[in-house]
């Protein structure tokens, strides 16, 4: 009995192991990829049956060089045929995040409803070391507790370059903008023009003087607080070693008018003396751990004297957060140059981390070589 | 009567067992014949259009998996050149001896920084340093043990250390004002070009200073590693952010406060 069985499954195995062959050829280890092979038509009708069983069932008449004429690495995990591409991840309030690519500004104008190249600056376009997509803090978290929007404060609704207020309801919504390189007169090393905006604006999840709702900016990473300037706050990453520059988050409670200051007050150490509390969740020297709240996302910008009022005023941007990374490029290997570098693909991979999100839909990347 | 297979018949159901175990090595890699057909080595999302009412992201060929791999690199340390620290050290505190009689001034008003004097450090900023294993600048400003953070924070200079990179923080009168170093190098952009555009702005004193939303920037290299200083005005209208002149004056009276050229200590 034992010997029919044998025999049966050597013969069953002899077929299979037979048609295998046929339809699965051998390729050297070693071998270049082959060229690509592209099936005529969408339909399973243009391709092999369904069940295979031997040469015959190959199309005759596929155009380009079949697999068995030089043998190709197969793929380690091919997608089926129906594969979709995958679905964008939702954010908390049940929206499909989506974003553009990095380097591309916004081209729209709300005033007159019409697109322009260059509307707003040129961004990042990539350069022989770093492609537009390279994500410099591939390891950063995402800086608010929430959801936000990054786009323009200065070409959207509520921005001088635009009408409307900065409340509308397309600032809040997707996809993403980068805005590193809008154009300023602020020096930026990687803008096509050798200036323009040095970090990403980011709006809350809601627009706070309508809503009422407040948001918190939080650690990206962990690490110390190592400064806090008049409208920023710093974060100094202990891995490493790269420092987040937090602004525009509310820093002080308990306010007097700033009308009160003299013009030498107002031009030099005059909020320390109007302002009494410290409104921001961190000091000097504090070690923060990633998620640990910074501060509230507000529209601090200090004070000025307004020649024309002849009084000192508050200033004011609107509701959002400056981001920015410092990081360290080194021109031959052995020295090291800090600059400010493109924030937005970082903040793209954080934030489809932070949604969990399809590793197809990360931005694409290499890293540089040394 | 039971089937008794001959040699011939053995050796077949063998080899035929061998070529079955090959085909499905490499069916493991290669969808199985009976699958769906099959697109070889084509990524389906590059053959189909985009649909940006039902998927917003534009370019496809611009995404692919970011690999675990490529996430996680360590960040090299620069070469740091010991030599010329040491021996800008001896140079400005020659000028200390020569100057020690003059009364230092602080920093503190529109003026610029003084320049005849050196920062007196605590045990407690000295103690900081002694880990740092690249020359920790100080500005002269920085005699300003007496200046004070903003609210509430520790009185003095706020230096924070660690092994590879520092930060020292002041309040001057409403304007903060931070010096840092690292010697830690993540990303390297040697091609010709990018050499250029990291260097744009960069006077020949070897200074980038540039603008932002509220103060001045300035980065240099210096023995191998990065530095940057910057100002910071809650004020608009105040005159020390208005130009470079402040910051350059902090800048010219950097000094070698300390480090540690042991790397094993």
């Amino acid at each position: 009995m034992s010997y029919q069985r044998d025999a049966v499954l050597a013969a069953i195995v002899a077929v299979l192991g037979g048609a295998a062959l046929v339809f699965y050829p051998s390729s050297e280890p070693g071998d270049p990829p082959g060229p690509v092979v592209e099936l005529p038509g969408d339909t399973p009708d243009d391709t092999p049956g369904d069940t295979p069983d031997g040469p015959g069932d190959l199309p005759e008449d596929i155009p380009g060089e079949l697999p068995g004429d030089e043998p190709a690495d197969p793929p380690a995990d091919p997608p089926a045929e129906d594969a979709e591409p995958p679905a964008p991840p939702v954010d908390e309030t049940g929206t499909a995040f989506t974003y553009d690519p990095p380097g591309e500004l916004t081209r729209y104008d709300f005033r007159d409803d019409t697109e322009e190249d260059g509307f707003s600056g040129t961004g990042f376009q990539g350069s022989e070391n770093f492609d537009r997509n390279y994500v410099f803090a591939p390891d950063m978290g995402w800086p608010l507790g929430e959801r936000g929007l990054t786009n323009s404060q200065v070409y959207r609704p509520g921005g001088f370059q635009s009408v409307g207020g900065q409340c509308n309801a397309s600032n809040y919504d997707y996809p993403w903008q980068d805005n590193f390189c809008e154009t300023r007169g602020y020096g930026n090393a990687f803008c096509p023009s050798g200036s323009g905006h040095q970090g990403q604006d980011i709006r809350p999840a809601s627009c706070s003087p309508v809503t009422g709702n407040s948001h918190m900016a939080v650690a990206v990473a962990d690490g110390y607080i190592s400064n806090i300037g008049s409208i920023s706050v710093w974060l100094r990453d202990e891995t490493s070693g790269r420092t987040y520059w937090y602004m525009h988050l509310n820093h002080w409670d308990n306010c007097g008018d700033p009308a009160t200051l003299s013009q030498a007050q107002c031009n030099s150490g005059g909020i320390a003396s109007i302002c009494s509390g410290n409104a921001l969740d961190v000091e000097v020297g504090d070690e923060v751990s990633a998620g640990d709240p910074i501060g509230e996302v507000s529209n601090w910008f200090g004070i000025g004297w307004d020649a024309g009022r002849n009084r000192c005023v508050w200033r004011a941007t609107t509701e959002h957060l400056h981001f920015e990374v410092h990081d360290t490029v080194s021109p031959d290997g052995d020295s090291a140059a800090s600059m400010r570098v493109p924030p937005y693909s970082s903040l793209v991979t954080a934030y489809l981390d932070r949604l969990s999100a399809d590793p197809a839909l990360y931005p694409e990347w290499e890293e540089a070589e040394y | 009567m039971p089937v008794r297979p001959d040699l011939t018949t053995i050796a077949f159901a063998a080899l035929s067992l061998a070529l079955a175990g090959t085909a499905a090595g490499f069916a493991q890699q290669t969808p199985p014949p009976n699958d769906p057909p099959q697109r070889l080595q084509i990524d389906p999302r590059q053959l189909q259009p985009v649909d940006r009412s039902q998927f917003q992201i534009q370019d496809f060929s611009q995404l692919r998996p970011v690999l675990p791999e490529t996430r996680e690199r360590d960040p090299r340390m620069a070469v740091i050149d010991w030599t010329a620290a040491y021996s800008d050290r001896e140079r400005q505190l020659a000028a200390l001896r020569q100057s020690q009689n003059q009364t230092a001034n602080r920093v503190g008003t529109t003026a610029a920084p003084s320049q005849d004097f050196m920062p007196q450090l605590s045990q407690r900023s000295r103690e900081r340093i002694r880990p740092v294993h690249m020359p920790v600048l100080l500005p002269t400003a920085a005699v300003a043990e007496a200046m004070t953070t903003r609210a509430g924070g520790e009185p003095g200079m706020m230096l924070m250390t660690r092994a590879a990179f520092y930060d020292a923080a002041f309040n001057v009168d409403g304007m903060s004002m931070q010096v840092s170093g690292t010697r830690l190098i993540n990303h390297r952009g040697n091609a010709v070009a990018r050499v250029a555009d990291m260097n744009r702005g960069r006077g020949s004193d070897g200074y980038r200073i540039v603008t932002n939303e509220s103060g001045l920037t300035a980065d240099f290299t210096r023995y191998g590693a990065a530095y940057t200083v910057t100002i910071e005005c809650g004020s608009g209208t105040d005159p020390r952010c208005a130009d470079e002149t402040y910051l350059r004056a902090v800048l010219d009276r950097l000094f070698v406060a300390g480090g540690n050229p042991d790397e094993e200590g």
